[in-house]
């Protein structure tokens, strides 16, 4: 893996190119001595935040291209080879030749995953020999690679939720939220058993909305469809919901507030 | 200044979302889940616009996203973004050179 990544790294106007899993931890990396492995580790848990949101959207994304004032971010999705997902990341000033470095990145990635599929993780992840070219940093390995999410901590029990307003869209006037109740696999809308259920999720989406913002509502609709695939959404699926929210508020103390206010009646 | 009317005229652009950088929604045209992707744009500029600060890329400007069903372009305007969903294959390089050249027309 690390010849691949030198590949690209031989790159004019490339400054360091980056493989990261689905956790955002760093597989291996290549780069300028000013891109070292601590960086590199520090910008692998942001892009995979990143890599995350454009998921929710578009599962099937093959690349991103993010385009700066001083240079450019270039992601390549490297498929999830032996179950891991896994994606290069290759960081550029404004010299690159876009054109020319997009078809050798595209190559690289390529080569990258055919060594992943291949079964070559294994010696990928383990550590690297120094780099060989000048003001490069070397490459790393990294721990073992887990799933999306797989580390994320466990809130603590929740009260059962209390049944809301009868109405049939209770409190979702002036809210921008729409819980139908028909079945929809639209982001725009799950399914809900009844009233006080599509309550349930505008409060949900409200309270997490303070920690993560207006993706909140992203959140909990691509919750309702992982704990709540077969049938629609009920109460009785409160606490797991509120377990699967607590997970995207990263402060212990927000993350306790969250699950605190959502067992209030 | 990105006009979100002009950008959903481009040809190959199948909707589009205004935004502010928080992922708040202002506006859409041709858009139905205008709502979440002003979110999902709002996320990943912020999230991008990180990384780039720490690797010294300066402010992030545009991101696109390709992929086998479609493609998306989220340009960031001041403390606005506009988001755009446009068709596979190269109507996204299309929509990106009439950014391109609506922005030196302006400018």
């Amino acid at each position: 893996m690390e010849t691949i990544l030198q590949e690209i790294l031989d790159i004019a106007g490339v400054g360091a190119a980056l493989v990261f899993d689905g956790g955002g931890r760093l597989v291996a990396h290549r780069g300028r001595a000013v891109y070292d492995r601590a960086l590199c580790e520090q910008v692998s848990a942001l892009l995979v935040k990143a890599v995350d949101s454009v998921q929710l959207q578009q599962e099937d994304w093959d690349s991103i291209t993010a385009l700066f004032a001083d240079g450019r971010l270039l992601l390549r999705n490297l498929g999830a080879g032996g179950g891991t997902p896994r994606v290069l990341a290759v960081v550029a000033d404004a010299t690159l030749n876009a054109s020319f470095a997009t078809v050798a990145i595209r190559v690289a990635a390529g080569k990258l995953k055919r060594a992943i599929d291949g079964g070559s993780n294994a010696s990928s992840m383990a550590p690297a020999p120094a780099a060989s070219s000048p003001g490069a940093s070397g490459a790393s390995g990294a721990a073992p690679a887990a799933a999306l999410g797989a580390s994320r901590a466990t809130p603590p029990p929740l009260p059962t939720p209390a049944p809301a307003a009868a109405d049939s869209r209770p409190g979702l006037a002036g809210s921008g939220l729409a819980w139908s109740k028909i079945s929809s696999v639209g982001l725009s809308s799950v399914s809900v058993a009844d009233p006080a259920s599509a309550a349930f999720l505008t409060r949900a989406s409200r309270e997490l909305a303070r920690y993560v913002g207006p993706i909140s509502k992203v959140f909990v609709e691509e919750a309702v469809r992982r704990i709540s695939s077969d049938a629609p959404f009920s109460l009785p699926l409160g606490r797991a919901l509120v377990d699967e929210l607590a997970a995207q508020v990263e402060d212990p103390k927000d993350r306790a507030l969250f699950v605190q206010a959502l067992g209030k009646p | 200044m990105i006009d979100l009317a002009q950008l959903a005229a481009v040809p190959g652009v199948r909707g589009a979302v205004l935004a502010d950088l928080a992922g708040g929604f202002l506006d859409a045209v041709r858009e139905p889940e205008g709502e979440a992707l002003a979110a999902v744009a709002g996320f990943l500029c912020t999230t991008v616009g990180q990384a780039g600060d720490d690797l010294g890329l300066g402010p992030v400007a545009r991101i696109s996203v390709a992929g086998a069903a479609r493609a998306g372009l989220v340009v960031v305007d001041g403390q606005r973004i506009v988001a755009a969903t446009i068709e596979p294959g190269s109507a996204l390089a299309g929509v990106e050179r009439s950014l391109d050249a609506s922005r030196k027309g302006s400018a």
